[in-house]
């Protein structure tokens, strides 16, 4: 385990959020802590999943890893390197983004050629012919026609969008691509080609991706390794098979107990979770998920659990394990 | 059980200038009391048009119902008058829409919305007769402290909550038929599970009968007795819920079923069917999933097949059942 390369590290990363009030929201009423503490590490070449309902802070996550927002606080390190404003152009070369929304995240105005094109265009000083051949190869990976080149994103469907967006998001040959719930927006059936396309490209270009998705079969399907968010922060982190067969977290097993199954052979779990997500302004204190947890304990209302590795590789931040030293 | 609700070769079209879309072309199935169906398939296949042809949400200005009929207790829906259908619509059969905040009205509080339904269909009652049900129905749809609820805006509700309230406007009168569009699409998985919870539990008591038009087959296995599943505006594949998904027969079924990826199992690659939804033009002369079969044969491109029975109940649009037509499959 050790052994494997870190590719990209957060480290105690933390996103908030002031809430202001009054006529010109002068006073700062709180914060909202969207992504709060979070360290993680991710491996060369694997696929990192992550998961969460929505708020839990997944995507801010990801515009914070990309510096897409500013970070309140805590470091990133790419290859053992901190991300900075010095080397922050050269990292965004690396590190890459497809987006939930194939509809809004294609510009409109620009032709399809122009829009793969386009990162090669500031973050390389290739020629023209040398542009047009690297865009046509990308066509010809995602299995678009080449003369898309010159149409426009709405001559499209949402699938082929969403491969116009995996073309442009692998334009520069990156190392790192973070995927923020790239199929929830396609159909079934449409949502097939795509996961197997980014399997695909995964094997042919050496792809690390982060993948998020609040759909768990589709985490599953993708991922190694899958971290479970709630509230700004992870609570459970394993390996695919432990998480979903060994679940630790009461809040992970809850959510797995949620999923419908679409086999009637398999009997629905029985393990719901009552009421909703808090609101992230007045978070409680100590374990943010103890208004909803079955098995909530005093130390939960005062304390909040660190993430700790209970089995080997698996790790949770609940209180239920404290005493569980041993287990190691 | 008596049937309460017959949909019979029903066709309705979407008109264009320049061409005419059969978006439903010929639906049937039968709904008994207290039953759940389930219409399920991917975007654009007709399954939301099937429902507002039901209760006469169309806009008559590009849609037109070219044919069939929708038998309720016997009364063709299709040609009641609007002021009978207003009565119909809400009180005997009501629907439960995808998007929540989007379904109730932002300048109205709760109880007024809930409210409006019950004075709509009993102008009768006193104020404080409509407020006290209006609670109830909160309650019973498990809002926790209904009395303050009650006077909140839908704003001030999460999407889980708000979609109670729906749920709750919907059963205000004690409707015969609910028709769910999505009813969980916009919401998270654990309050999904809540929301399905408390849909199926009123169902049963309440003895509904249910129409759930959904894409997620999960939710279907969950809520249904019955599945129809449908492609380009029929319905392909129609049968018990465990029949389906334990012996799928149409070609599409089984490339929709083997296109979802499994929480319990680790495969390589998906099945995906190859292609995408093509937007077909009416009249249609061939099967319309063909050109993405891959068992297609030359027939298949030159005519439209009917159904075949390939088991009990369970029958499937496809010429492959012709040689096995009435030879049951099924290992039962």
């Amino acid at each position: 385990m050790e052994s494997r390369e870190v590719l990209v590290e957060l480290d105690r990363l933390k996103k908030y959020y002031p809430v202001n009030k009054g006529m010109f929201r002068h006073r700062q009423k709180g914060v909202v802590k969207a992504v709060d503490d979070v360290s993680l590490k991710v491996y060369k070449g694997e696929t990192l999943g992550l998961i969460g309902e929505s708020g839990c802070g997944k995507s801010t996550l990801s515009r914070v890893l990309l510096g897409l927002t500013e970070a309140t606080g805590g470091e990133i390190f790419f290859r053992g390197e901190t991300v900075n404003s010095q080397n922050r152009k050269a990292f965004r070369r690396q590190a890459q983004m497809i987006f939930q929304d194939p509809y809004s995240s294609l510009d409109p105005r620009m032709s399809v050629g122009r829009i793969i094109e386009e990162p090669l265009r500031i973050h390389t000083d290739f020629d023209r012919d040398k542009k047009q051949e690297v865009v046509k190869n990308l066509l010809k990976k995602v299995s678009l026609p080449e003369d898309s080149l010159k149409k426009f994103p709405h001559e499209f469907s949402g699938g082929q969008r969403q491969r116009i967006g995996i073309a442009r998001a692998l334009a520069l040959n990156p190392e790192f691509v973070v995927c923020d719930e790239p199929v929830s927006a396609l159909d079934v059936s449409v949502q097939a080609q795509i996961l197997n396309l980014f399997k695909q490209m995964q094997k042919d270009f050496c792809l690390t991706y982060l993948f998020i998705s609040h759909d768990m079969s589709v985490v599953r399907h993708m991922s190694d390794r899958i971290a479970v968010m709630y509230l700004g922060r992870v609570v459970e982190l394993a390996e695919k098979r432990d998480l979903f067969e060994d679940t630790l977290h009461p809040y992970s097993v809850a959510l797995m107990n949620a999923i419908p199954i679409p086999d009637p052979s398999v009997p629905m779990g029985n393990v719901r979770l009552e009421g909703e997500l808090p609101s992230p302004l007045n978070p409680p204190p100590g374990c943010p998920f103890q208004t909803r947890c079955s098995k909530v304990m005093p130390v939960c209302r005062e304390q909040c659990p660190a993430l700790k590795e209970v089995k080997p590789g698996h790790f949770a931040a609940c209180h239920i394990y404290d005493d569980c030293e041993g287990c190691l | 059980m008596a049937d309460i609700l017959q949909v019979k070769d029903l066709k309705t079209y979407y008109y264009s200038k320049t061409k005419i879309v059969p978006a439903v072309d010929g639906v049937s199935f039968t709904l008994r009391q207290g039953e759940s169906i389930g219409i399920v398939g991917e975007s654009g296949c007709g399954k939301s048009t099937v429902a507002r042809t039901i209760i006469n949400l169309l806009d008559h200005s590009y849609t037109k119902v070219e044919g069939g009929e929708i038998l309720f207790h016997g009364q063709d829906m299709l040609k009641v008058h609007t002021k009978e259908m207003n009565q119909i619509r809400g009180k005997k059969i009501s629907m439960i829409f995808q998007n929540p905040l989007s379904t109730l009205n932002p300048v109205f509080t709760v109880g007024d919305q809930i409210g409006e339904v019950i004075r709509l269909h009993n102008r009768r009652l006193s104020k404080k007769e409509v407020l006290d049900q209006s609670v109830e129905l909160l309650k019973m749809v498990g809002i926790p402290s209904p009395e303050a609820r009650v006077h909140d805006y839908p704003h001030q509700l999460s999407g889980g909550m708000q979609q109670r309230v729906i749920i709750a406007i919907a059963l205000a009168l004690n409707p015969e038929i609910v028709i769910a569009d999505e009813p969980t699409t916009a919401l998270d998985v654990t309050i999904q599970a809540q929301i399905l919870d408390l849909m199926k539990k009123l169902q049963e008591e309440l003895q509904m009968g249910l129409i759930l038009i959904t894409h997620n087959m999960g939710v279907v296995v969950r809520m249904c007795e019955r599945v129809l599943v449908m492609y380009g505006g029929v319905v392909v594949e129609s049968g018990l819920t465990k029949d389906i998904f334990a012996h799928p027969a149409h070609p599409y079924t089984k490339g929709l079923l083997s296109a979802i990826p499994s929480v319990h199992s680790d495969k390589e690659e998906l099945y995906s069917i190859p292609g995408f939804v093509p937007r077909f033009e009416h009249p249609v002369t061939q099967c319309r999933f063909c050109n993405r079969c891959s068992q297609a044969v030359e027939r298949c491109f030159k005519e439209e097949p009917g159904f075949y029975q390939v088991g009990e109940g369970h029958e499937s649009r496809c010429f492959l059942h012709e040689n096995e037509s009435g030879v049951r499959d099924h290992g039962e």
